[in-house]
């Protein structure tokens, strides 16, 4: 069995205890997520207050609902949407710190500030600004592929939609990133191509 | 697997999760396009930047599970409250059992029942009356209800026909401004007090003439 997989059966384990009424085994799924789920969150919302609000939300649902899980998802497939949904709900009175998919900034907007930069250190910033300003439906898949390495269907699971659209949104979020990404510093040849 | 393909595999190349068949797809794409290598960087150079947590970004408190075992007891406290409040059984419940467990009510036949439980509405009722306060304090006498204060007047001892309402005897003792002291007693006279300014011998001559006077004695003082 390799370590995933034990990861994965030691939490199914623990999940099952939660089912039970066992605190400790709260406390050890409470050690493992809850920086994940509180990552997540405050990058969505940019609201400390209310991202530890709803990682207790969270864990709480979990402790609730823990009887009831099949396993059908992976643990953290199954917790990280928890996660979204209580994200999603409690951002229902509070405009997201992002824009709508439609009102997303052309990348060209940004091309200029981007080609300024001169390290990697100062593009990553920009690019983390560029990032806040991508709308919440293509920041979640950036964030869930390259901060919580889930896979492409994993991604589905959470947001409960088609494998397709986590592909499409990610392409989405490529091209609005492109200025600060093309600007890194590398060229075709860098990357092993012939000149 | 068209290029497009490919490209859209790459971000969850970079991050590894690609199922094995899927990955050496990509791989074998990725040694014949530079361009496609190019692209794969830009996806590392982006997960960097993500999954690093710069200085700037909020970090959770440290005792934040110590509110959800405070949330948690105190949900399961309110819970427990709950459950005891509708387990408990009702007043009429109670009664039910108390009668089926004491005089195995259940098993009582229909007519017992209702015999049963009228005799114990009659005592409740009688109980009840007993128990509730007179709407009027203190006791009636047929003088009136207005509190006199007894003098140290004369008294007589009354006998009147037993035909003679209660309004007629009051109007006749409030002719001589007379007042019950006791009584009636076993063969019905009563004794009265007369004002100590009375004319005592005049009072009497006028009760003797009186038709409902059947009986009358000055009290010895």
């Amino acid at each position: 069995m390799d370590v995933a997989s034990q990861r994965k059966a030691e939490e199914v384990a623990w999940i099952h205890c939660v089912g039970k009424g066992d605190k400790a085994a709260l406390r050890l799924l409470y050690a493992r997520y809850s920086t994940r789920i509180f990552r997540f969150v405050i990058r969505m919302i940019r609201d400390e207050a209310k991202a530890e609000e709803v990682v207790n939300d969270v864990m709480m649902e979990v402790w609730k609902s823990a009887a009831s899980f099949e396993g059908r998802s992976a643990p953290s497939t199954w917790i990280l949407g928890i996660a979204r949904y209580r994200t999603l709900n409690a951002v229902r009175g509070k405009k997201l710190d992002t824009v709508g998919l439609d009102e997303a900034p052309e990348a060209e907007d940004h091309r200029e500030e981007a080609s300024r930069a001169k390290s990697d250190e100062q593009l990553q910033g920009l690019l983390r600004s560029a990032l806040d300003r991508l709308s919440s439906e293509h920041r979640e898949v950036v964030e869930l592929t390259f901060f919580h390495g889930y896979s492409y269907p994993e991604i589905a699971n959470i947001l409960q939609c088609p494998e397709n659209t986590v592909k499409t949104r990610m392409f989405h979020a490529r091209a609005k990133l492109k200025p600060w990404l093309q600007n890194m510093g590398l060229s075709v040849a860098d990357a092993g191509g012939v000149t | 697997m068209n290029e497009q393909k490919f490209e859209e595999l790459l971000p969850w190349y970079a991050n590894g999760t690609l199922e094995d068949s899927e990955r050496q797809q990509v791989e074998s794409w990725l040694k014949e396009s530079p361009e496609a290598r190019l692209q794969l960087a830009e996806y590392e150079f982006l997960g960097e930047t993500v999954s690093e947590v710069t200085e700037q970004e909020a970090v959770m408190r440290a005792d934040l599970f110590d509110d959800l075992l405070e949330r948690i007891e105190t949900e399961e406290h309110q819970a427990a409250n709950e459950s005891e409040r509708q387990n408990a059984p009702s007043l009429m419940e109670t009664v039910q059992n108390w009668f089926n467990e004491t005089f195995r009510w259940n098993m009582t036949p229909a007519f017992a029942k209702v015999a049963v439980v009228s005799q114990f509405a009659v005592v409740m009722a009688l109980g009840a009356v007993l128990i509730m306060p007179s709407a009027d304090e203190g006791y009636e006498v047929l003088s009136g209800n207005n509190t006199v204060l007894v003098d140290q007047g004369i008294q007589l001892d009354i006998g009147v026909n037993p035909q003679l309402t209660v309004g007629e005897f009051q109007a006749l003792l409030k002719t001589h401004r007379a007042m019950i002291v006791s009584g009636p007693n076993g063969i019905g006279v009563y004794r009265i007090r007369l004002p100590q300014q009375s004319d005592v011998a005049q009072v009497q001559a006028v009760l003797k003439t009186n038709e409902n006077v059947t009986y009358l004695q000055r009290v010895s003082p």
